[in-house]
């Protein structure tokens, strides 16, 4: 659909978009672990990193929010789950009210991690074509034996080709039942079976014709990878951007620094 | 009845999928609206029920602004979708066709009456216990069409009611869209496949790339197809009479 962003790639030709995808695989690698590692100094540091991404990559800031509204809800449970039930005495209010300042801090930190995975990834299946990242998840589990590095490879990136396709289905399913006045169900299982069914029910039938089709087009998992080399101005940025999740890490900023406060 | 005043509407990226659009849809009319693929109609037809809402102008539903209250347009205005898969929710025929009026917070015996008639219309009423899935093409798209008359809406909107149809489905389901215009019901459609409903229309509207083309009775209509890439019926390349589907 032309007004969805994630999950998409858009042709380009910003730097990004230029970056081999193999060296951008192993950037996201970096990140995505180096994310999970940081406090709110590295969060800090890597939401001005991934707001220059997306100037450079000129991505439509518009629709992004708007995709990003769903990932609210996942992030909004996510974030009362952990403030409400983290196990501390250190009481916001009374202890009736389950809510602690470490279980706050632990949302926060939470939910800005996974919002800005969910960014980086948006930036990284905006930038790069899907057959680019089919053939670096190739090249990168070539080397590695008893792994089916073709079929992996063709499963990711069938994976991100149609959860754009699943997230339009859901969004007919929605206008469809909405039409029918769906949405003023107040029991939210109901709302939820009634936008389920279809959806797993069209998804599975489109998986049933993707495998025939496959079949069909004569898919093989036996050819051999045509990839140049990896071009060593495209490796800098990488080792770069590597380099600086590294930095900001606790370890490291502890290291440096000496002893600092825990939520630095 | 409907009134489109002067409808834009953008997608979040700024393509402009519809511009400047003009209309009125008389109460009982059966409108047509076709035009190529990716033309805009299923665009527009979504703001007659308020699914989506204008970028700029407005959608008025018996003098009712969609924009202040769309639930009275999702009331008045059904709408069968193309694909009837999307549509259907129940797991049986007759758990689909009670799902509109149970969001109605209609009570039992009414839903069960509602259903029933439904059914009768379509000529599904042995199927009703029927699962879904096991229906064929023109059966689904029969149920997704109780599923909106249970509701009792006064227009009714069909989105290519006729793809992927055979011509059994065809000719099964343009029946029942007769019939209920014959009952009353204002009827809005749209199709790139003119031939098959062009005998039975009010009135053609031509959209093309996002712009209301022309509006005006079949005869004026058919022969300025072609120049909007939709393929003129058969009979009128002929020269000939309209001809209906439903002729045997």
């Amino acid at each position: 659909m032309a007004h969805r962003i994630g999950f998409h790639f858009h042709p380009g030709s910003s730097p990004l978009h230029r970056w081999d995808a193999r060296c951008k695989f192993f950037a996201m690698m970096a990140l995505t672990i180096g994310l999970f590692k940081m406090q709110f100094a590295g969060l800090t540091l890597f939401t001005l990193v991934m707001v220059l991404g997306f100037a450079a990559s000129r991505l439509p800031l518009k629709p992004f929010l708007r995709d990003c509204r769903t990932w609210a809800y996942l992030l909004s449970a996510i974030f009362l789950l952990q403030a409400l039930f983290h196990p501390s005495a250190d009481h916001v209010w009374t202890s009736s009210i389950p809510l602690t300042w470490t279980g706050l801090e632990l949302a926060t930190l939470t939910c800005w991690r996974l919002l800005l995975v969910l960014c980086f990834a948006t930036l990284f299946t905006f930038t790069t074509r899907p057959k680019d990242l089919q053939d670096a998840i190739t090249w990168l589990l070539g080397p590695i034996p008893f792994i089916p590095a073709r079929r992996v490879a063709l499963m990711v990136s069938l994976m991100l080709r149609f959860l754009p396709l699943i997230m339009d289905q859901a969004d007919e399913v929605r206008m469809a039942m909405k039409s029918r006045l769906g949405t003023e169900r107040k029991n939210p299982l109901r709302k939820i079976k009634g936008m389920a069914l279809p959806i797993f029910r069209k998804s599975l039938a489109r998986a049933d014709e993707l495998a025939l089709a496959l079949s069909a087009r004569g898919y093989r998992e036996d050819l051999p990878l045509q990839l140049p080399p990896v071009p060593g101005k495209h490796l800098l940025p990488t080792l770069a951007l590597a380099l600086l999740v590294l930095c900001s890490t606790p370890l490291v900023t502890e290291a440096i620094a000496g002893k600092l406060p825990p939520w630095f | 009845m409907i009134r489109l005043e002067n409808l834009q509407y953008k997608y979040a990226d700024g393509t402009t999928a519809l511009k400047s659009i003009h209309l009125e849809i008389q109460k009982g009319e059966f409108l047509l609206i076709c035009g190529p693929n990716g033309s805009g109609k299923t665009t527009l037809i979504r703001h007659l029920n308020g699914l989506l809402l204008p970028s700029s102008g407005r959608v008025v539903v018996d003098g009712v602004d969609t924009a202040t209250n769309a639930k009275h347009a999702l009331k008045r205005v059904g709408m069968v979708f193309q694909d009837a898969d999307s549509q259907i929710i129940g797991e049986t025929v007759w758990e689909d066709v009670a799902f509109g009026p149970e969001n109605m917070g209609l009570d039992s015996t009414e839903i069960q009456e509602r259903v029933d008639h439904a059914l009768d219309l379509v000529g599904l009423q042995a199927l009703a216990q029927k699962s879904c899935h096991l229906l064929s093409g023109g059966e689904k798209r029969r149920v997704a069409i109780a599923g909106v008359l249970a509701m009792q809406p006064a227009i009714l909107v069909f989105d290519e009611p006729f793809a992927n149809l055979d011509y059994l489905g065809v000719t099964q389901v343009l029946q029942q869209i007769v019939r209920l215009h014959a009952m009353g019901h204002t009827i809005v459609m749209t199709t790139h496949d003119v031939e098959k409903v062009v005998a039975h229309v009010d009135t053609i509207a031509i959209v093309h790339g996002g712009e209301l083309k022309t509006v005006g009775f079949p005869e004026k209509i058919i022969p300025q197809l072609s120049q909007y890439g939709i393929r003129p019926p058969c009979f009128s390349l002929f020269g000939e009479k309209t001809v209906s589907w439903l002729t045997e």
